[in-house]
């Protein structure tokens, strides 16, 4: 049961990619055999320090096996290559647009990481 | 909606005069004020209009229900932040002290602590219908985070989420921890405004470090650039090494005092550091690929 | 005597202010702007004394971890994840408040000590300069800050050149003077931040006076706030481009020249006025 996760602003159609993996509303969770999908509220959203590393344990929870994203900051990131999660780059705007794009090979690999935010 | 956050790293080097500036030369319907431990913008350019307030809250803090409370002694002893203390057979937690770890409550046999939400500050939106200005307020002896910071942006792109402007400027907080950080992602343009000093030097060179880990791009300008003319170049030097371009040496000005002290930006000043400020302005404009209507 | 020097923005030349006070007293100077401190690039003692900061973390041994996440789901600070059959421990997020090392029914974790800063001390000209430095990438430089305070001494007269803001790190350096200094600039952003710098140091019940710098006869606001508020101004230190100018290049003004001098000898006079010595 491959999984793919988007962390995503909005719910339902008005859901767009957001621009912090951490501070994202929900994580939107695409699974590619059965072409459906659930969204799931990020739970460190109200976390003042570490919403990186507590996004991050969610993901890995969920049993995802690929994370699109715009950028990850290095705790999240390290969480996530440990549980062996590939990584891409997201692009701006809906969650399928991207999965698709996704499955049809067109997102680069995610490698660099910000410092992190440390948001405490 | 293209974002611009105005940093320096040092404080005082003119960052908000600047920032203040650029929104009333670009007229910009969009705008926020992330340093919250001293917020200025809104003496400058204000937005009339009510303000819509929201409590923003830190980790809940532990408190302690005396009737509940049998006095074993388990919570105290552990507490590592000295937050609970005991008189006369009667445990209190000090909310000050207490960092919300939630340990006491864990170890509490009789159920009898509790958490209470802390508010750290308070976030503020205004709009008179054209404009909207997003901000927060701490409260006394918090610290900003991340967190507010983050909250102070995402108030100001929902407010706008409809209709959203070509270019919105977010004002950020000195020094280059967490706040800083959580200003600089989704950031199209950072603006840094150096002092050529050497504490501003050494404020700046950390500054870069952090925007260029997070691969944001950046312009540079020197305020006060002629108070020390050496420490300017250096800045230039700096700005080459990391090919960042410096867009502009303002000069020292005693319109800018004068300006602000009667509530003006630079917008618009005739003088030697309002030209160059518009100088700044059109090399934005440029970098951020703005339209000619937005400008 | 403890004076805590403080402003509510950044900027309007707190350091200036509280090294040259040093500097014409042959004061001790304290500096806990850990986060951006600049105080070094003034007074450069040639030989200083160091000491580590720590702050406790927890190490986890696998062999002994059962993996009931039991820390993980404790720990509020998100500072542990679980990951791949394993307890990863990320340690700039902890606050060290030992409860997981508490909570673990297997006894795996135990706590180490992590290097988050320093504090100095040494001396420069008869200045006794002390600080204090958080480690880039450290969140929380209060443990730097209060274990500078901790070990001042009583005598003599100490200038403590506080962190800029009213944060939980200016209202600890306001705690631990006798009496707060507030440097102001004559501009509507200077009033502005006097006036919610005055609230900490009402809110921790210390009494202050104003020291207005880049003094203008054109401009009284800050006169005008501190009448207001019943605040003495102890000092004016008129805009000057030699003194931006030796400032910015990281020069001691009081040591440059009598009259720069007797500028900081004047404030401290006013100062010893007000508080009745």
């Amino acid at each position: 049961m491959p999984l793919v996760v988007l962390p995503v602003d909005g719910s339902g159609p008005a859901s767009k990619v957001s621009d912090s993996f951490g501070r994202a509303e929900a994580f939107w969770i695409y699974d590619t055999e059965s072409d459906g999908h659930t969204e799931q509220p990020n739970r460190g959203l109200a976390s003042p320090g570490g919403a990186g590393i507590k996004a991050a344990q969610q993901v890995v929870d969920a049993g995802a096996a690929v994370l699109l994203a715009p950028q990850l900051g290095e705790n999240a990131a390290k969480i996530l290559r440990s549980a062996g999660i590939a990584l891409f780059h997201s692009r701006p705007g809906e969650p399928a647009a991207n999965i698709a794009a996704h499955l049809a090979g067109e997102l680069v690999p995610l490698n660099q990481t910000h410092p992190g935010q440390h948001g405490a | 909606m293209k974002q611009l956050l105005v940093l320096s790293g040092k404080g005082g080097t003119g960052k908000t005069t600047v920032a203040a500036s650029l929104i009333e030369l670009f007229d910009v319907q969009a705008f926020a004020d992330c340093d919250v431990d001293a917020p200025n913008l809104h003496l400058v350019v204000g937005v009339d209009g009510p303000h819509q307030l929201r409590p923003h809250h830190g980790l809940p803090k532990s408190q302690i229900d005396p009737d509940l409370c049998r006095s074993c002694d388990h919570c105290l002893p552990e507490c590592r932040f000295e937050a609970i203390s005991v008189v006369a057979d009667v445990y209190t937690i000090d909310p000050f002290a207490c960092e919300g770890c939630g340990l006491c409550q864990e170890l509490c046999p009789a159920d009898a602590i509790s958490s209470v939400p802390t508010q750290t500050g308070t976030l503020a939106l205004a709009t008179d219908g054209k404009r909207v200005f997003s901000t927060a307020v701490l409260a006394m002896g918090q610290g900003n985070s991340g967190q507010l910071v983050w909250s102070v942006k995402k108030r100001l792109a929902e407010a706008v989420a409809e209709h959203p402007p070509s270019l919105a400027i977010i004002d950020g907080s000195p020094g280059i921890g967490c706040p800083v950080m959580s200003s600089l992602s989704g950031t199209d343009l950072l603006l840094v405004v150096a002092e050529p000093s050497v504490a501003g030097l050494s404020d700046l060179k950390r500054l870069l470090d952090v925007a260029i880990g997070m691969e944001v791009p950046v312009a540079a300008c020197v305020n006060k650039a002629d108070v020390n003319p050496e420490k300017t170049e250096a800045v230039q030097a700096l700005c080459d090494s990391w090919d960042i371009p410096l867009i502009g040496r303002i000069p020292f000005d005693p319109a800018v005092p004068a300006a602000i002290n009667a509530g003006r930006t630079l917008a618009k000043d005739p003088g030697p550091a309002g030209v160059v400020i518009r100088e700044v302005g059109a090399a934005i404009a440029r970098l951020l690929e703005l339209s000619p209507a937005a400008r | 005597m403890k004076v805590a020097v403080l402003s509510g923005k950044g900027g309007v030349g707190k350091t200036l202010v509280a090294v040259n006070l040093a500097a014409a007293a042959n004061a001790r100077y304290v500096d806990c702007d850990v986060e951006e401190p600049n105080g070094h690039l003034f007074l450069t003692p040639t030989e200083v004394a160091a000491e580590q900061v720590t702050v406790t973390v927890p190490v986890v041994a696998a062999a002994n971890c059962t993996g009931c996440r039991k820390c993980v789901d404790f720990c509020r600070f998100n500072a542990l994840a679980w990951v791949d059959d394993e307890v990863m421990v990320f340690e700039e997020a902890c606050k060290s408040c030992g409860g997981c090392a508490v909570l673990c029914p297997s006894g795996a974790i135990t706590e180490e000590r992590r290097v988050i800063g320093h504090v100095h001390r040494g001396v420069v000209n008869s200045v006794e300069a002390w600080g204090g430095a958080i480690r880039p990438g450290v969140v929380s430089g209060v443990p730097v800050v209060q274990q500078v305070l901790r070990d001042l001494p009583e005598d003599g007269l100490t200038v403590i050149d506080g962190p800029p803001g009213a944060s939980c790190l200016a209202l600890e350096t306001a705690r631990a003077a006798d009496y707060c200094l507030l440097v102001a600039e004559p501009t509507r952003f200077g009033v502005h931040n006097v006036a919610m710098i005055h609230q900490l140091t009402v809110a921790v019940d210390r009494p202050c006076g104003v020291v207005i710098n880049k003094a203008t006869d054109a401009n009284t606001s800050v006169e005008e706030l501190c009448a207001e508020l019943g605040l003495p101004v102890l000092g004016r230190i008129p805009y000057d481009q030699q003194v931006a100018l030796a400032s910015s290049q990281g020069e001691v003004l009081a040591w440059q020249d009598e009259a720069q001098r007797q500028v900081f000898v004047d404030i401290l006079d006013r100062l010893g006025a007000v508080i009745g010595r």
